[in-house]
């Protein structure tokens, strides 16, 4: 019981601590639309939808370099789904 | 045996619903504008934001005690049952946009590691649960 306990609470800590070490709020000062060419959006409306490029499915990011949005493969891209004009 | 695989299987769920809650809650804002544009409606999306690193810390919580380890898992079950079913739409592309809103480090797998990696807790979750079929579960 005593050995469990102490495993668990190892993990707790171990999963805390991780958490703390490893993640970096996403700074939301400047974001940058694409609607053909890159703009810069105010981060307020974020979570709106905005018009998007047809064919283009994620339009918003934090840096207008991503030039491969793929999800889950570049950091501090905010998604918005951007309807057709 | 059947208690290290409990040992095993808690540990590992404590470490990663503490980790992915924690994450969650150090970067709210980001984590709600990620669930924000979720193919969610916006009042289930703002519910979400809430209640789901409040869920994984009950979870976390639940897996520490013997009279609540049962319920613990079977609720981290049906959470990672859930979060493996959407991955599966996510890559049959269901949804008209997949973004994606895990917590700390786990955002940056591709959906189809995301796939493997929530196989493998619901696995081990359900395979923990079928050796322990007692209402009070021991190590």
């Amino acid at each position: 019981m005593k050995k469990l306990s102490i495993f668990l609470l190892a993990a707790l800590v171990m999963g805390v601590a991780s958490a703390f070490t490893t993640t970096t709020k996403m700074p939301m000062d400047i974001a940058y639309g694409n609607d053909g060419t890159w703009n810069e959006v105010d981060p307020s409306r974020i979570g709106e939808q905005f018009d998007c490029v047809e064919g283009k499915e994620y339009c918003l990011y934090q840096d207008p370099s991503f030039n491969s949005p793929l999800p889950g493969q570049t950091q501090n891209k905010l998604f918005i789904m951007l309807e057709n004009k | 045996m059947k208690g290290t695989l409990t040992l095993i299987t808690c540990s590992l769920l404590i470490l990663l619903f503490s980790y992915t809650a924690v994450s969650k809650l150090i970067d709210l804002d980001g984590f709600a504008y990620d669930m924000h544009n979720q193919p969610f409606p916006r009042w289930f999306s703002s519910t979400l934001v809430y209640l789901l690193p409040v869920m994984e810390l009950l979870i976390a919580g639940l897996l520490f005690s013997n009279r609540t380890r049962a319920m613990g898992l079977w609720v981290a079950g049906m959470l990672m049952t859930f979060f493996t079913v959407y991955t599966c739409l996510v890559l049959l592309k269901v949804f008209y946009k997949v973004p994606c809103s895990c917590g700390g480090v786990i955002k940056r797998l591709n959906w189809q590691q995301h796939l493997f990696f929530n196989l493998f807790f619901v696995a081990l979750i359900f395979l923990t649960i079928r050796f322990n079929r007692s209402k009070n579960i021991h190590a």
